[in-house]
């Protein structure tokens, strides 16, 4: 293995293991609420801008000595700004935009369905691959399916990795003759593209709900509102209120099993090749494919 | 700190916030320890801000530096509370143990010595020159490059051990 390969190799490895993790919200005013308190702690105050002397002086004479109040995690102290007044249209337009950007994403979303079996995917919109690790307990399964359309059928390549069997397997497969939505009404799913999600956002099937905090986050709920949620159930999308990329799913009936966590890491040569590229480690035995899989 | 270097600083948190965090997660393993590093950092850069021109390769030192000394500060205390309860002085923590889905690679990663896994992780995954790295290390550029060669050796040696090609549209590990 050459040196460049294993850099990129790690490179990857360290991308997949740190994906998702962000920092605290409010991390810059509890930045501000410590430097201030070492500021003062240290005789310091001088030099800080005099109004600020005068607040942190009053705010000492009031709070038991301490320079500024304590900041908890993701609540609003004071001082800090206040978050920007949106409309349901500013959303909508800025999600529509983070939404035309997937492409220069990998998207990753993570769910646990139950007696401990965690799924991973990552996937790559632009070639319509996926890479998916499923733990169970301490078992461990990867595979890749990679998805075409010809035909009027969707065809799935799926090699899949038995980490426990130190097993492998690859097989092809296709889906029945893909139908013609014929209503208006757009079913909205885990699976739906941000292609679906924007069109159901632009004629009104997903409306923009409450605000919320996901993983210590602002976030906006995006709700269905097509005519089929009474039937089927209002899948809801949660988007983060910076970026508005989205960072959580919920599915009915809106258990802890049918929370779906999400969250996009921007491509880079590595993790597209991890993501598109079957990787099976020596010594592991080809067996026949699973015919329940797919 | 005026009102247009706040805002500035707060861009920078937002902008370099999330990276700094996952910067330090490579390092130490361990998400809660991540965090509490990264907000000591940002804490740090709050403090020099008006005096720094470029502040990221500051940040990175500062998070290099607190996930140590956090790591150091958390492994004296467990020691300490062990001595006052009487209980035998623990074993090292296998960090891989403690990641229940983590890429081998990863884990070899946190096998390596703390100096050599900031060299691995500043230049091949921040993708730094050896003088950035040496920067926001304090160290030499002579240093980055022996430790950064150490490193890719032991991670060679511990991913070659059973990591073989089964076909040639396959990765290949020899």
């Amino acid at each position: 293995m050459s040196e460049s390969q294993l850099a990129e190799d790690v490179r990857a490895a360290v991308e997949e293991a740190t994906a998702g993790l962000r920092a605290p919200a409010g991390a810059a005013v509890r930045a501000r609420a410590r430097g201030r308190r070492r500021r003062a702690a240290r005789g310091l105050l001088a030099i800080v801008p005099a109004a600020a002397v005068i607040a942190g002086a009053t705010v000492a004479l009031h709070g038991g000595g301490t320079a500024t109040p304590a900041v908890t995690a993701g609540a609003p102290s004071a001082t800090a700004p206040a978050p920007a007044i949106v409309t349901d249209a500013y959303v909508v337009s800025h999600v529509q935009a983070a939404l035309r950007g997937a492409n220069d994403f990998i998207i990753v979303t993570k769910a646990t369905i139950g007696h401990g079996q965690a799924t991973t995917t990552y996937e790559d919109l632009a070639t319509r691959t996926g890479r998916s690790v499923v733990s169970i307990g301490g078992d461990k399964v990867t595979y890749w399916i990679k998805t075409t359309t010809s035909g009027g059928r969707d065809h799935w390549q799926t090699t899949y990795v038995d980490y426990t069997k130190r097993t492998w397997w690859t097989k092809n497969s296709q889906s029945g003759v893909l139908g013609k939505a014929t209503s208006g009404d757009i079913v909205l799913s885990a699976d739906s593209s941000p292609a679906e999600i924007s069109k159901a956002l632009a004629v009104g099937q997903l409306r923009v709900g409450v605000k919320g905090k996901v993983n210590g986050h602002l976030a906006i709920e995006l709700v269905y509102a097509g005519k089929l949620a009474a039937k089927a159930g209002a899948v809801r999308y949660w988007v983060d209120a910076t970026t508005f990329q989205p960072v959580r799913i919920d599915l009915p009936p809106f258990t802890a099993a049918t929370t779906i966590t999400e969250s996009w890491i921007r491509k880079s040569a590595a993790l597209v090749k991890e993501t598109n590229t079957p990787r099976v480690p020596a010594g592991f035995r080809q067996v026949p494919a699973s015919p329940a899989f797919n | 700190m005026r009102a247009k270097q706040w805002t500035a600083f707060e861009e920078f948190v937002q902008v370099h916030g999330d990276a700094l965090v996952r910067l330090s997660f490579a390092l130490c393993g361990d998400r809660g320890r991540a965090e509490d590093a990264a907000q000591e950092a940002l804490t740090r850069v709050y403090l020099r801000w008006s005096r720094l021109e470029d502040p990221l390769p500051y940040a990175r030192r500062a998070v290099v530096n607190a996930t140590r000394d956090s790591w150091r500060r958390r492994s004296r205390q467990e020691q300490r509370e062990r001595a006052v309860a009487g209980l035998p002085p623990q074993t090292p923590v296998r960090i891989d143990e403690m990641i229940a889905d983590r890429d081998r690679l990863a884990k070899a990663l946190l096998h390596l010595p703390y100096g050599q896994r900031a060299v691995i992780v500043l230049r091949f995954w921040h993708q730094l020159s050896e003088q950035e790295t040496a920067d926001a290390l304090g160290n030499s550029v002579g240093t980055v490059k022996s430790q950064a060669s150490r490193a890719l050796g032991r991670l060679r040696h511990e991913l070659q051990s059973d990591l073989l090609p089964v076909n040639p549209n396959l990765r290949e590990y020899r």
